[in-house]
């Protein structure tokens, strides 16, 4: 009984993991294709951080730092830092 | 007693198979995100997820040893094996793209996991005969980048079958299409909204704009719409390619643009 209920935890978890890891990789490549729409160069992003609702600091691995947000208009800004 | 005991063990080893099979098609799931994840390892967002790889890992090594373990045990495996069988992709002259889905649904050891991914690949099958295909009747990117640069003359030899235009349904899969993130899509959004407005303009006379300027705006809009689709959603960027055509000659007549606008 003991193992039956040590498979299901870890099944549980194992979800709960995957969930997250979605969610990261999915804001990851949504925050790269903005940038680069905007024209702006991100080759791989190697830090998100979340100041709000939809306002993130970015880090990419070339150096560049950007702040993508939605500004009051509805319009998606990139501003490098 | 002994048939009590044996009774116990056979429900351990269903609770248990059970168990595998669900924690299988979480990390089914799960798969083809490694590469991304590992994008975002350092990130401060996802030390969770690195976290959750580690995890996966281990959590997939135990599976792995316990699936083979149900697989002595039982017809439930060799009901998934048979089940994979059929998942596997009979379609040579599609896509790499409907033929990279298929294995990726092949490599699901679920009963669940399959039934899904045979859903997916079987609509991606139909949807790759019901559109165009999209290596055979369109230009590929560099050509479309290439022309994009030059004269909207070259630009209208695009494929020649216009099919039945329905704006609201691509727009309302645009809407719903998780191929593209939400920062993405208002992004994109932003920009369908300028090249609208810049159209207004252009037939209030208000701008001097020309047409072929706005047309190639245009090409070079659908294209980051298609580059942003391609992988992820197949048959809608091979229906909005198709539609382009007629979405330009609703686009370039002013009477036209005045009825959606």
């Amino acid at each position: 009984m003991n193992r039956v209920v040590t498979v299901t935890t870890i099944t549980a978890a194992a979800a709960l993991y995957c969930a997250s890891s979605f969610a990261a990789d999915d804001l990851g490549k949504d925050l790269k294709a903005t940038i680069a729409l905007q024209g702006m160069a991100c080759d791989q992003i190697i830090s998100t951080k979340r100041n709000g609702d939809s306002d993130y600091n970015v880090a990419c691995k070339d150096g560049n730092r950007y702040h993508v947000y939605v500004n009051d208009k509805g319009r998606v800004i990139v501003q490098k830092q | 007693m002994v048939a009590n005991r044996h009774c116990d063990d056979a429900a351990f080893a269903r609770h248990q198979v059970i168990a595998c099979l669900t924690l299988l098609a979480g990390l089914a799931a799960c798969a083809p995100s490694g590469q991304n994840s590992t994008e975002l390892q350092h990130s401060t967002a996802s030390e969770q997820s690195s976290s959750a790889a580690s995890a996966s890992s281990e959590v997939a090594a135990v599976s792995a040893s316990m699936t083979t373990s149900s697989v002595a045990t039982g017809a439930v495996s060799s009901s998934v094996s048979s089940a994979e069988k059929t998942v596997t992709p009979p379609v040579s002259s599609t896509s790499a793209k409907t033929s990279g889905n298929s294995h990726k649904a092949t490599s699901s050891s679920s009963q669940s996991a399959n039934a899904e991914a045979h859903e997916v690949a079987s609509a991606h099958e139909t949807g790759a005969e019901t559109a165009p295909p999209v290596s055979s009747t369109a230009p590929s990117n560099a050509t479309e980048s290439a022309s994009s640069s030059s004269s909207s003359t070259t630009l209208s030899t695009a494929p020649a079958s216009q099919p039945s235009l329905d704006l609201d349904s691509l727009e309302q899969r645009l809407r719903e299409t998780k191929a593209i993130g939400v920062f993405t899509k208002l992004s994109l959004k932003n920009q369908v909204d300028d090249l609208l407005s810049d159209f207004r303009a252009h037939y209030a006379g208000k701008s001097r704009v020309a047409l072929s300027d706005l047309r190639q705006r245009y090409d070079l809009l659908l294209m980051k719409i298609l580059t942003l689709l391609q992988d992820d959603d197949a048959p809608l960027a091979a229906d909005i390619r198709s539609s382009r055509e007629a979405i330009w000659d609703i686009l370039r007549d002013p009477n036209k643009f005045a009825q959606i606008s």
